[in-house]
């Protein structure tokens, strides 16, 4: 009846982890919810892409930072329901960052002592930062604005004087962006940490039903397991964002570039799923823990929608280096050495997730 | 005597302060199966667990099939069936498919898991998932997954937990038929009959030290008071007397019992594994 094991007298390694990459593959074929949630999500991704606008409609935001100006500048950019959308900024940083980013198409800055040097005769400099691509028109108008602005401040005429022109900003593009285009990394993201959950309550099933002991009692050493359903996940959770991207166009020029990011999202989820899968006491602590951990790596990928809202301390979460990598890539044409930095940064992170993954689990496993 | 397939000797471990095996050892021969028999906490699955290489001792050594376990451990696991007390099997896949997964795992190309399910019982469901199954049928397909390597070491914990009598001896006849084809059983049970039937020899197993282990029957001879209990009739219904079958007086006095025209019934009295265990550690096997 039953063969005797080691047929040939050496046992394949390789065998044995293909095993049990396909009955992962066969426990996740038959889990639909997880199936349904994933074919829902990725729709709704591709559907929300179509559905937001392809290009960004024209017209003329103003930001303006200075202090105790405000109603000055209100009265004079026309009320809020008719006249020029106004946008008020605490810094000098985060206007010159919303122009940059073009998510502005002009921006003046105000020195925090106008008011104090124009009552006292002083010459005064307001800087405008505007888009390079911005219609000649518009500019005459921003000058038009300061002068009535120095008019309503000083009560009399003030001789402006307009210095030359200055490139003073260099953002990734001067072409304001779709609000969809600008979803990209977002898409992405969400799918691989869909598939992170999906991965971590496969393990934490493994775990918590005792099937990995099972697995144990047999040629299977802790490695295979651990490689085995790193590997899968990685490779599931890297096809399903790669078809998310190229169903929105998210490959930019250059493919190989969001596809390299892609697997080293993967591989960051994965090991997040280990650390999920293992350290879950159950199949909702399993989920509950892994979002916990997941949503604060959603925050790059929002951040993007909203330019100039990215702080410095973002750079230091692990999903950043994705996100930073996809946008600039796809959306902006950045190249290899304009996203190095963001690769390697995002490499690190998937060496401690992964370390710290496999880790923790081998620890579980272990305990069992 | 052979190589014996499982050599234990003074085997050691803690969890943390906590010493759950304090110095064991004892030889498994190919062919035989041994009991292990022990109260809840006693040290027993943490024997097991270091046997199977769950765990690694603290001290001591442990040779399986001539190999020490800590270098050998793939090439004792391949000779190497479990089934353990709990029922981890993949309940999402069928019973066919779990046992050629494993077999897989082993390496087995060719696996008829159609016949390996008729032996338990289970070839009309083999087809269906094992999320289905009653706690019968998971066991039974335990014992089947256990034995997909045809082992030459088997552990098994309860294997006729939850079965019905009819089911717990097919699975008593498969440990005897694994045994005759010369594997060595390791059996770990509360069942004591169970493991006075099926056991060659058992051990004892109380506070992480085995306390006495030999065939059931010499324990019994050793540990027990060999008596007949007899059932005579009398004025007030039937009276009980049990008969000591030890002693000078023990020919005579069961010859006059013999002669007793009120004897009713006449049965053999001899101590139980679990009356020796009591015995010897002073505390219940549950």
């Amino acid at each position: 009846m039953s063969a005797s094991p080691d047929d040939s007298g050496r046992f394949s390694r390789n065998a044995l982890r293909a095993a049990i990459v396909r009955k992962d593959l066969l426990l996740f074929s038959r889990d639909w919810l997880f199936i349904a949630l994933t074919i829902l999500s990725m729709t709704m991704f591709v559907t929300l892409y179509y559905l937001l606008p392809a290009r960004v409609e024209p017209g003329f935001e103003l930001g303006v930072r200075g202090s105790r100006l405000e109603p000055i500048l209100e009265e004079l950019a026309g009320g809020e329901e008719e006249g020029i959308p106004l946008r008020f900024f605490e810094t000098t940083d985060s206007l010159r960052e919303a122009v940059a980013s073009a998510e502005l198409d002009v921006g003046i800055d105000f020195s925090d002592d106008l008011l104090t040097a124009v009552a006292a005769g002083e010459q005064v400099t307001v800087t405008v930062f505007a888009r390079s691509t911005l219609p000649p028109e518009y500019r005459g108008a921003v000058s038009t604005m300061v002068r009535e602005i120095a008019f309503a401040v000083a009560g009399h005429e003030l001789p402006v004087t307009e210095p030359d022109e200055e490139t003073v900003l260099v953002g990734r593009s001067t072409t304001p962006v779709p609000i969809r285009d600008r979803m990209r990394p977002l898409y992405a993201f969400m799918v691989l940490v869909m598939e992170a959950i999906g991965l971590a309550t496969l393990i934490s099933s493994e775990v918590q039903q005792k099937t990995m002991t099972a697995l144990l009692a047999t040629p299977a050493r802790v490695s295979d397991i651990l490689l085995s359903k790193g590997v899968l996940g990685t490779l599931f959770a890297f096809g399903e964002a790669a078809l998310v991207l190229l169903l929105v166009r998210g490959y930019g020029s250059d493919p190989a570039i969001v596809l390299v990011a892609l697997l080293l999202g993967a591989v960051l989820v994965t090991g997040i799923a280990m650390i999920a899968g293992a350290a879950g006491k159950d199949l909702i602590g399993t989920m509950l823990l892994g979002m916990l951990i997941l949503i604060p790596l959603v925050v790059p990928a929002f951040a993007v929608l909203f330019p100039g809202s990215a702080a410095v301390w973002m750079r230091a979460i692990p999903s950043y280096g994705l996100v930073a990598t996809v946008l600039d890539s796809s959306v902006y044409g950045v190249g290899w050495a304009g996203v190095l930095p963001y690769l390697a940064m995002l490499a690190g992170w998937c060496v401690v997730s992964a370390f710290v993954g496999v880790v923790v689990l081998k620890r579980r496993v272990v305990e069992l | 005597m052979d190589q014996p397939a499982i050599a234990v000797s003074d085997i050691r471990f803690a969890y943390g302060e906590t010493r759950a095996v304090n110095g064991i050892s004892f030889e498994v021969q190919p062919g035989e199966v041994f009991g292990f028999l022990g109260p809840n906490g006693a040290g027993k699955s943490t024997t097991v667990k270091i046997l199977t290489g769950m765990l690694v001792p603290a001290g001591g050594a442990v040779t399986m099939l001539g190999k020490d376990v800590r270098k050998n451990r793939t090439r004792i696991h391949e000779r190497m069936g479990v089934c353990f007390e709990e029922k981890n099997l993949y309940l999402e896949m069928t019973a066919r498919e779990n046992l050629e997964f494993f077999a897989r795992l082993f390496g087995i190309r060719r696996y008829d898991a159609a016949a390996a399910l008729r032996r338990v019982g289970l070839s009309e469901r083999q087809d269906d998932r094992v999320k289905r199954f009653s706690k019968g049928m998971r066991q039974r397909l335990m014992v089947a997954r256990a034995l997909v390597n045809t082992p030459d070491l088997l552990f098994l914990d309860e294997p006729t937990d939850g079965l019905d009598p009819v089911s717990a001896r097919s699975i008593r006849a498969i440990v005897e038929e694994e045994a005759a084809r010369g594997a060595a059983v390791v059996l770990t049970t509360h069942d004591m009959s169970e493991a006075d039937r099926l056991s060659d020899r058992v051990a004892f197993i109380n506070e992480g030290l085995i306390v006495a282990t030999d065939t059931p029957e010499n324990l019994k001879l050793e540990h027990g008071r060999r008596s007949v209990r007899v059932r005579l009739r009398s004025e007030d219904g039937v009276e009980e007397r049990v008969v000591g079958l030890d002693g000078p007086e023990a020919g005579e006095l069961l010859k006059s019992v013999a002669d007793d025209p009120r004897l009713m019934t006449i049965h053999t009295e001899e101590a139980t594994l679990e009356d020796i265990f009591v015995k010897l550690t002073g505390r219940g096997l549950v």
